[in-house]
């Protein structure tokens, strides 16, 4: 058991909601994510998910992770979604496409931490001067050309390139201890 | 020189390729670039997955809104919390029957007992409550209206006044208990527990009725420790005694078994204590059952001591000292041989 599982679980279980909401903040979107895959409903992947949680903090005090809490809150929620799916009554063709298509990959392993990159990411993003940023969500979420930037924000293309390499550079040096292994 | 220089290009020129900005020319004369030069090669390719993977994370994060999921999930936590906190269960709530029907058994027999000096109608709605763990809640507590302090331990429950109201201070326990109760001689503490009555002026000390006789072992103060029916038939247990109520014979004697309040302080020492007698402290401590997947292992020698450590790390202690590995399954352990 890693120190880390320990100490959020310890937290958690003295009622830390502080913890409890940082726990979740991280795991959230992963886990729905992970869910998605099972049970193809993004609403129904989002309430296993909240599910799993508001159980997790109503058995706080009694519960025992002997792996780490990411194991945990992986491996639940992949029974949740087997149970969803077992409702379903498509459990069973589900297993036959897991023992045909996906041998191991079905819980992610210790080594990947999705969760850190989420946060890397975030992180970099937020820790970017704010035009650069703005720039960079506009380029790669929205998918604007930098010409269209440049004129939305009443600046030159030279600027826009000069900011998106920035950008590039900084995820690369927070990334770069990541990247290699990371399968999503 | 050369790290110098790539320094330079890279981060605005490897963006514009990767964004689709660049024009023909450019691209050709960039992805030549890039041949002759792998170290080179090697960033663009890695920016490129980072690139792949920011747009992946951006594309989960917009899917699932984190924030409006919290406040949902946070609302639904308020009342459990609300409820989790304060384990106390009204008399008189009406989800709890079962908890209603034992409870209102517990005030006749009470009355029965011809306790009726108590203001039991005065406080009609909720004169009493209780407090109850589960198998694996030991070290639960509860601070009563006068600042005594019950911890239980699992599988145990006490019921007691809301507000001590009468001459005594009376709550009625099952299973086990440790008390610290506050100084007070106007108004007497007391147990019912099982058949017999443990009345204290204020100490701390431990009940047991787990098992068919009950026993109390005082840690500090005086305790009168008495059957129910024959208050007479008494004796006087002080600091470091140990009373037994076995059928209808109280005994006085010493505990000197010095793992029997592990559940409260969960601290454990063993002295050359076969492995056997070391599991049931186990059991009783962390309220769990472990077997043995031969007679063997049972009689191996143990000495060590536990500080307030998970089940886990003793379970892993143990098996080290002896080359054993254990499978848990929910409170059951079995512990075997590693035959790694």
């Amino acid at each position: 058991m890693s120190e880390d599982t320990d100490t959020i679980l310890n937290n958690i279980q003295k009622s830390n909601l502080h913890e409890f909401e940082k726990l979740f903040k991280d795991y959230y979107a992963l886990l729905c994510h992970y869910a998605l895959r099972f049970v193809k409903d993004t609403n129904q992947s989002e309430e296993i998910v909240q599910e799993l949680f508001c159980q997790l903090w109503e058995n706080r005090k009694t519960l025992k992770i002997h792996t780490s809490i990411k194991a945990y809150l992986y491996k639940a929620t992949y029974f949740n979604s087997m149970q969803v799916l077992r409702k379903r009554g498509v459990k069973t063709q589900y297993e036959e496409y897991i023992k045909n298509n996906e041998p191991k990959n079905s819980l992610p392993t210790d080594s990947v931490d999705e969760k850190e990159i989420h946060n890397i990411i975030n992180r970099t993003l937020t820790n970017l001067p704010d035009r650069c940023s703005k720039i960079f969500k506009m380029s790669r979420f929205e998918g604007l050309k930098y010409q269209e930037i440049a004129d939305k924000l009443s600046i030159s293309v030279k600027t826009v390139e000069a900011n998106m390499g920035k950008a590039l550079k900084a995820f690369r040096k927070n990334l770069k201890d990541y990247v290699g292994i990371i399968v999503l | 020189m050369k790290e110098e220089k790539s320094h330079k290009i890279e981060w605005e020129i490897i963006s514009k390729y990767l964004s689709g900005e660049m024009s023909v020319e450019e691209k050709l004369a960039f992805e030549k670039l890039i041949d002759s030069n792998p170290e080179y090669a090697e960033i663009v390719a890695a920016s490129d997955k980072d690139l792949g993977l920011i747009h992946e994370v951006n594309k989960i994060q917009q899917k699932f809104n984190v924030d409006s999921a919290w406040s949902a999930v946070r609302s639904n936590l308020s009342d459990l919390k609300k409820e989790n906190t304060s384990r106390v269960i009204p008399v008189f709530s009406l989800q709890n029957a079962k908890k209603l029907m034992q409870i209102a058994a517990m005030l006749i027999i009470t009355i029965g007992l011809g306790f009726a000096s108590y203001h039991i109608y005065t406080n009609k709605l909720t004169p009493y409550q209780s407090i109850s763990s589960e198998l694996n809640e030991s070290g639960k507590s509860i601070t009563l209206a006068d600042g005594s302090i019950v911890i239980l331990n699992g599988k145990s429950e006490l019921v007691y006044e809301k507000s001590f109201t009468g001459n005594e201070r009376r709550v009625k326990l099952t299973g086990e208990a440790f008390f610290t109760i506050t100084k007070n001689s106007a108004k007497p503490f007391i147990i019912s527990v099982g058949k017999a009555e443990v009345k204290v002026l204020g100490t701390s000390f431990n009940v047991n009725a787990s098992n068919k006789h009950v026993e109390v072992l005082v840690e500090t103060g005086k305790v009168q420790f008495s059957l129910a029916k024959e208050p007479n038939n008494k004796i006087i247990l002080e600091k470091g005694d140990f009373g037994v109520l076995q059928e209808d014979f109280l005994k006085k004697t010493t505990q000197n078994d010095e793992n029997y309040l592990s559940w409260k302080t969960q601290l454990m020492v063993f002295k050359a204590m076969s492995l056997k007698d070391v599991v049931k402290v186990i059991n009783r401590t962390y309220q769990v059952n472990i077997e043995f997947s031969d007679t063997a292992i049972q009689n191996l020698p143990i000495t060590t001591s536990f500080n307030q450590n998970p089940l886990t790390d003793v379970l892993e202690n143990l098996c080290r000292a002896h080359n054993l590995t254990y499978e848990k399954n929910g409170h059951q352990i079995l512990l075997k041989r590693d035959l790694k």
